[in-house]
């Protein structure tokens, strides 16, 4: 027989048999790549399509080219400028493109919508209750806030006026409008209603020449057709393309962190799982080696059977846990669509393109594990191999594990010392890198020295066994420590950055929205807010019981090439009511004008590089920066000047909000109802509670991917942890087995197990949440500010170190029950029989 | 050829680091083991006699000294070329028996010779001979973990000798067995030795020591009598 035949010949019965004969093992590691496998393959997928999607619909791939009308000064009027649009289509010169020119819309409008009934009826059946129906897909999360499971009649009061539509939930590969909304999509808007601006959507796209050069044409039409009306600009969208590379930067960071932490757990959990089963076969190995077989043979033996094992788990993974990836992939493209505004569909082609390289991943981390578990494995003295007594030890190797900690802990104070002198985002990603490093090698350490250490508690014989499996198989604990503290520490330290930015938010929101009520206008739409009526502040002033009425304006423009907005209000009132929280600089003397000064948010300063003392023109005149202030209200640059300013430059400009600060001891209620009463369909009056808890309702929606991040943190952390543990505690029955023989009790036998599970996920605990607040800091101090230009405070709080440690506590809780029930059917009788 | 003992040690040394600490485990031990000889290798736990067997096994190198196997110096021998001399002249019995739990008592003892690139049909008439003489012939296509101590040690007797080697290596393999089951194993190692294959041993046992050519006393590494 050949040296191949004989390989094969013996690949068959020691390890295809094994597959069958004993499957535990293998089954342990088929389950683990499975579950690793389906949720990397749903973030893969995620990741790809929606990034994929998001970028198409910025780039304008797919995006109809707009054109934009919107006003310069006063307000738009859709009957004003309604003729001009109506003669677009009637222009006989257009006529090659007349028919790409879609339905003019009202864009980017919100209105007070009020839905007054969703009825569950196929489509069919609604439109033959009620004749020339509207039908509309709405995106999955739209659906879900409507209860629409898949198709429904739904009733709306808009504008005073009732609508129906027959609305169709979206699939998740159908390719919905990126700004698929029932507010939106509304076209029958009451007439005679001023505007903001008005979208034309000429169907093709942006990148399509030959629509582009037609869209021009049709621009320079619609200036010179509206010219002779009130002042109007008309010029193609960029302003939400800018925006849309802004809102992809945050988006693509979010998803490579969720991607990188989930590769990471899985990675981990499929490395574990692998190592153990590798190690399971050190002894036949030896054996075999023995008899002559050569080591690259054993290698070659192991990878292979390790390869088919991942190669199923894989394909398991994606095929059987195909509707845990929809869940997954309909969670998260439901909660970023509702986040980001925008749809994220997967397509077929990232579908499998995630699947292909989830599977080849997965395939490729188990096989290398088992590369590097064989390796060693293989490569064992056969006098100590062949010798079963010796076969579970694997302790550290002490000169190497304090080595390695006192390195990284060097490379770690070098670095955080660099942080706080030089702060650079790289420095501060390398730091949150190195210190889940560090957490995991300072584990190691621990679980190295403690054993040899606590000598104290050997006197109480569980306390002895378990501090001796320890001491001699701490190799076999080290990954799930490791796995554990990682996971720890990145839900500890995302914890507290999103626990900062709250505390951060909530203080500047109780500075900044000082005042009893605030007034906005109902019609709202996002990148150019809709305004309120000039004369509604001087009403209001005369309201008895109000002190003070601070109307606050703004509008978009530019400084340079970069688009900013501008807002003008009552400096000086502003700064004696003291709602700026300056980062540098202050307000000016009280008695001193003005008049050609401005402050800038941290945003605008850090984008246009300016700072207190420098000089900024913005649509004429010149300003100099008095201060920077933190802003939250708006991630894009602004600059406040004063009211008189703005007014001189923004002619007959209506204010965005109006801020009412009321006499002491004043009914707020009532004076609420007076001026609702002033304007009552297009205004809308809060007060300061509300205002606080839309604040809050938006912070919450934002971080929701963060909470998907660390659900999945959670969950693979959780599955990684109780499989590894699960499989050291299985690993190592027949030392139980035999100590249970010689007279250990049941009782003794647990606690020591316990004591051994509480001691790693202890030290995990302590580990984690050290790197966690050190995450935390390094997120909120750092990152913030230098990648999202926010200056926040880091908040040390309780609530996710106690977190943490429920999380801990439900492990060791999980596996004091496995070792309970492993130890409980023990049988003495065939307690050795096991060769 | 006939005078070329089959193994030879000359003044091999073997220690181990063991905690920081330099155990010596074998100390400057000379050997010859003739064609055809049954030496028994007794001597008290921990005086060496494992790790001399290992040396002579090839399973492992001496700190100093060196190994000839059938007149040849292994000293500096590559690993690939030790293991090519294990596959094809020396077979192994352990205490623990070692066999491989998922492979049928059949192929277990097969596998020496498919290594040796002997066909499976071969090796699986010359597997059933070998049962036969050591009445395992109901076992052949049971499973090692259903066997008995003593069945399990025959088996691996049987397995050690398939590829018809020079030298079999017998660590204590009457060690985890009754004296019944030890002298059934005893008995097959003596009948090996009667049709030539030589034979080293290390035991505890006095009715091993009976059956052997040759006695070898041991006491802190190094050989301190003979008989």
């Amino acid at each position: 027989m050949s040296r191949r035949s004989a390989w094969w010949w013996l690949w068959v019965r020691f390890s295809a048999r094994r597959l069958i004969r004993y499957p535990q093992r293998p089954a342990i590691v088929l389950i683990s790549i499975a579950l690793a496998t389906a949720l990397a393959s749903a973030v893969l997928r995620v990741g790809a399509a929606s990034i994929d999607s998001f970028e198409r619909s910025i780039s304008g791939g797919d995006q109809p080219y707009q054109i934009v009308i919107s006003t310069i000064g006063g307000r738009l009027n859709r009957d004003a400028i309604a003729p001009c649009l109506s003669a677009i289509s009637a222009r006989a010169d257009f006529v090659g493109i007349r028919r790409e020119v879609g339905i003019v819309r009202f864009e980017d409008i919100e209105l007070p919508v009020r839905i007054t009934g969703v009825a569950a009826l196929s489509s069919g059946t609604a439109r033959a209750a009620v004749p020339g129906l509207d039908s509309r897909i709405i995106a999955p999360h739209l659906a879900d806030q409507l209860g629409v499971s898949e198709t429904a009649l739904v009733t709306l009061e808009v504008g005073g006026t009732t609508k129906q539509l027959s609305v169709r939930r979206a699939g998740l590969s159908q390719n919905i409008d990126a700004y698929a909304d029932i507010v939106v999509m509304l076209t029958d808007i009451p007439r005679g209603l001023a505007l903001d601006l008005v979208a034309l959507r000429l169907r093709g796209a942006n990148a399509d020449a030959l629509v582009e050069s037609a869209a021009r044409e049709i621009e320079q039409w619609l200036s010179a057709c509206l010219s002779s009306g009130p002042p109007t600009r008309v010029e193609p969208v960029k302003a939400p393309i800018e925006r849309g590379v802004q809102l992809l930067g945050a988006y693509r960071f979010n998803i490579s962190v969720m991607t990188l932490i989930t590769l990471l757990v899985c990675g981990i959990l499929i490395w574990q799982a692998t190592q153990i089963a590798v190690y399971g076969v050190e002894r036949e190995l030896a054996i075999i080696r023995t008899l002559g077989v050569s080591q690259s043979s054993c290698l070659a033996l192991v990878i292979i059977e390790s390869t088919v094992i991942s190669l199923v788990g894989a394909l398991i993974g994606v095929t059987v846990a195909a509707p845990l990836v929809v869940r997954i992939t309909g969670f998260f493209t439901s909660t970023a669509s509702e986040i980001y505004n925008v749809s994220l569909q997967p397509g077929a082609g990232a579908t499998a393109w995630g699947t292909v390289a989830a599977v080849l991943l997965m395939t490729s981390l188990g096989a290398g594990a088992a590369f590097v578990g064989a390796r060693g494995v293989a490569g064992v003295a056969l006098y100590r191999g062949t010798r079963r007594e010796c076969r579970a030890v694997r302790p550290l190797k002490g000169s190497l594990v304090v080595a390695t900690v006192a390195l990284i802990s060097c490379l770690l104070i070098l670095l955080v010392l660099s942080l706080v002198l030089r702060p650079s985002a790289l420095i501060a990603y390398s730091v949150i890198g190195v210190v889940l490093f560090w957490a995991s090698a300072a584990l190691v350490l621990v679980l190295y020295i403690l054993p040899h250490a606590a000598r104290s508690l050997r006197r109480y014989l569980a306390a002895r066994l378990a501090l001796g499996a320890l001491k001699t198989s701490a190799r076999s604990f080290v990954l799930s420590g490791i796995a554990a503290t990682v996971a720890i520490a990145l839900l500890v330290g995302l914890s507290l950055m999103v626990g900062s930015f709250r505390e951060t938010l909530a203080r500047w929101s109780a500075i900044r929205l000082a005042g009893d009520i605030f007034i906005s206008s109902a019609v709202s739409g996002a990148g150019n807010e809709a305004r309120l009526p000039l004369e509604l502040a001087d009403q209001i002033a005369k309201i008895p019981g109000v002190e003070r009425v601070i109307p606050y304006f703004e509008t978009a423009a530019s400084v340079g090439d970069r688009a900013v907005v501008v807002g003008g209000v009552d400096l000086r009132t502003q700064c004696h009511r003291q709602v700026y929280t300056f980062i540098s600089g202050d307000c000016i003397p009280s008695d001193r004008s003005w008049s050609g000064q401005a402050i800038a948010s941290e945003s605008a300063a850090r984008k246009l590089g300016v700072q207190v003392g420098s000089q900024v023109t913005v649509a004429g005149g010149m300003y100099t920066v008095r201060g920077t202030f933190q802003e939250f209200g708006t991630e894009q640059p602004l600059i406040v000047v004063d009211r008189e300013d703005f007014e001189s430059l923004y002619i007959q400009h209506g204010p965005e909000t109006i801020t009412v600060d009321l006499r002491n001891g004043e009914d707020l209620l009532s004076i609420r109802a007076k001026i609702q009463g002033l304007a009552p369909v297009t205004i809308t009056v809060r007060d300061q509670r509300e205002l606080l808890t839309l604040v809050e309702t938006l912070f919450n929606r934002t971080f929701r991917v963060t909470d998907s991040v660390r659900v999945i943190v959670f969950v693979m952390a959780l599955l990684g942890w109780l499989s590894t543990t699960a499989q050291y505690i299985w690993e190592r029955r027949r030392e139980l087995r035999v100590a249970y023989v010689v007279g250990v009790s049941r009782r003794s036998l647990v606690t020591s197990l316990t004591i051994e599970v509480v001691f790693v996920a202890g030290l995990a605990a302590i580990g984690g949440v050290i790197a966690g607040v050190i995450i935390g800091w390094c997120l909120t101090c750092y990152i913030n500010p230098l990648v999202f230009g926010w200056t926040l405070n880091f908040t040390l709080s309780l609530r996710p170190i106690l977190e943490a440690l429920v999380f801990v506590g439900c492990v060791a809780l999980a596996m004091m029950l496995l070792a309970q029930v492993m130890v409980g059917r023990i049988a003495r009788s065939v307690a050795l029989a096991d060769e | 050829m006939a005078d070329v003992p089959v193994v030879e040690a000359r003044a091999v040394s073997r220690s181990f680091d063991s905690g920081g600490c330099v155990v010596q485990a074998v100390r400057e031990v000379s050997l010859t083991v003739s064609r055809g000889e049954f030496i028994a290798l007794v001597g008290p736990s921990g005086c060496g006699k494992s790790t001399l067997l290992s040396m002579l096994g090839l399973i492992e190198l001496p700190s100093a000294g060196e190994v000839l196997l059938e007149g040849k110096s292994l000293q500096g021998a590559q690993e690939k070329l030790l293991q090519e001399l294990r596959r094809a002249r020396i077979g192994f019995v352990f205490q623990a028996f070692n066999l491989l739990s998922t492979l049928s008592v059949e192929e277990n003892i097969m596998l020496p010779c498919i290594l040796n690139g002997v066909s499976e049909e071969q090796a699986r008439e010359s597997a059933v001979q070998i049962l036969k003489t050591l009445n395992l012939e109901n076992h052949t296509k049971a499973m090692p973990n259903t066997l008995s101590g003593g069945e399990m040690q025959r088996v691996a007797i049987a397995r050690a000798i398939a590829h018809r080697p020079a030298l079999v290596i017998a660590d204590e393999p009457t060690g985890n067995l009754d004296s019944v089951a030890g002298e059934s194993v005893l008995a097959v190692l003596s009948a090996l030795h009667h049709q030539g294959i030589s034979i080293i041993m290390a035991t505890h046992s006095e009715a091993a020591v009976a059956r052997a050519s040759r006695v070898l006393k041991m006491r802190d590494g190094a050989i301190i009598d003979e008989s």
